[in-house]
């Protein structure tokens, strides 16, 4: 039995089983992640699209797993308001391997890069997290 | 239609629901990267926090391998559901589903997840008595629970002024992943009529669903209202999950509304 167990943690990992019904409510903020390799001065925006089809009504593995990696990014960016840390946190390493994933389809000119998760309302923005520089390797 | 048919139609869609969830992962998991992002390495990190079970148990529970065969287990239990409308299959599956979701730190699918331990709750006690009498609080439970998910769902919007000022469809719209509607929410913010429209038909529509118990002759127009609605999401959102996890609720609520009088 481990010694640091977190209810909190745990009730979070089992909220599905409480349902809370209030889908798309409030507008707020939403979460953009930007890029940059060693060479560029420029933020470049990160964008999670994906292609529909009618058969995706039955199975829609891309649309789903895509979604999947937005989540990694909104837990990250709760996560920034609550842990000092961050660099340890579950979301912000599974963060790092998606923005890998993504980057290496994106043919940048060297092997580092660096992320920003920024806080977009309307015409407000608010840079919430600055990455170190990173491999796009693992 | 029989209360028999009624329930053989609710664990049926159940099933269809984790044939199609549990084939769509395995689909996933096969791809490179599944692993990198959602490893055992990583999310073990906040398990030994979280779960109160030895490590032993952990790897066990939610291993890479172990992902991948719960998925094969689910598949097929969903497969035997639709032949035997067996409680410790639905109580399986509930547990099975549990670990899915423990393994995307909570949901991978947010509401349709929450509206499948609903069904499977339902489901339990659907199938685990005999007696008509009995079972139908499983359809109650599932009835009272969905009616509530679309008319909490309203609730929850009109006290927002986004939506009561018409900018949130616009808003949420501009957050999809297709690219096409991305453009559509870049059309609409300009038609201020037109968004004022669709934010408050969507209000409306989920909270009227409270009044399905009081006039229960209009729950067939409802059910195409909600059938268009949940299509509408999922070629807005690509949300085909919560499509058949809201499907697999209306039985029940055909089921309440026509026989049990509020």
């Amino acid at each position: 039995m481990t010694k640091t167990f977190r209810l909190k943690l745990f009730l979070g990992l089992i909220r599905a089983v409480f349902p809370r019904w209030n889908f798309f409510d409030l507008v707020g903020y939403n979460f953009q992640v930007s890029f940059k390799d060693s060479d560029q001065k420029d933020w470049q925006v990160l964008l999670f699209s994906a292609e529909r089809k009618a058969f995706h009504f039955l199975q829609n593995e891309e649309c789903n797993l895509t979604l999947a990696q937005v989540n990694v990014l909104e837990h990250f960016a709760q996560d920034i308001q609550k842990n000092s840390d961050l660099s340890t946190t579950v979301s912000y390493l599974m963060l790092v391997e998606v923005l890998r994933l993504k980057l290496q389809k994106e043919k940048l000119k060297t092997d580092l890069f660096q992320f920003k998760v920024t806080a977009v309302k309307a015409t407000e923005k608010i840079d919430l997290f600055f990455s170190d520089w990173l491999s796009v390797r693992t | 239609m029989s209360f028999s048919n009624l329930e053989l139609l609710t664990v049926s869609l159940i099933a269809i629901f984790f044939v199609l969830s549990s084939a769509e992962l395995l689909k996933s998991s096969k791809m490179t990267h599944f692993f990198k992002i959602w490893n055992y390495d990583l999310i073990k990190i906040d398990l030994v926090k979280a779960v109160p079970l030895p490590e032993g148990w952990l790897y066990f529970l939610f291993s890479n391998q172990s992902f991948i065969w719960i998925l094969r287990f689910q598949l097929v239990l969903a497969g035997l559901l639709i032949v035997v409308q067996d409680p410790w299959i639905v109580g399986a599956l509930f547990i099975l589903h549990l670990l899915v979701c423990i393994r995307f730190r909570g949901t991978f699918n947010g509401g349709s997840d929450m509206m499948v331990f609903v069904l499977l709750s339902g489901a339990l006690i659907l199938t685990g008595f005999q007696n008509e009498a009995q079972a139908k609080f499983g359809f109650l439970y599932i009835a009272i629970h969905s009616m509530y998910s679309y008319f909490k769902a309203g609730l929850s919007k009109i006290l927002q002024r986004d939506w009561t000022s018409g900018q949130a469809v616009s808003a949420f719209l501009s957050r999809s992943l297709y690219p096409d509607i991305r453009k559509l929410s870049d059309w609409l913010r300009g038609q201020k009529t037109l968004s004022w429209i669709s934010c408050w038909f969507v209000i409306l529509f989920e909270l009227t669903f409270i009044l399905i118990p009081i006039f229960p002759k209009i729950v067939t127009l409802y059910f195409a209202l909600a059938l268009a609605f949940h299509l509408t999401v999922f070629l807005t959102f690509g949300l085909n999950r919560f499509f058949w996890a809201w499907l697999a609720a209306w039985p029940a609520i055909f089921y309440s509304v026509t026989t049990v009088r509020f």
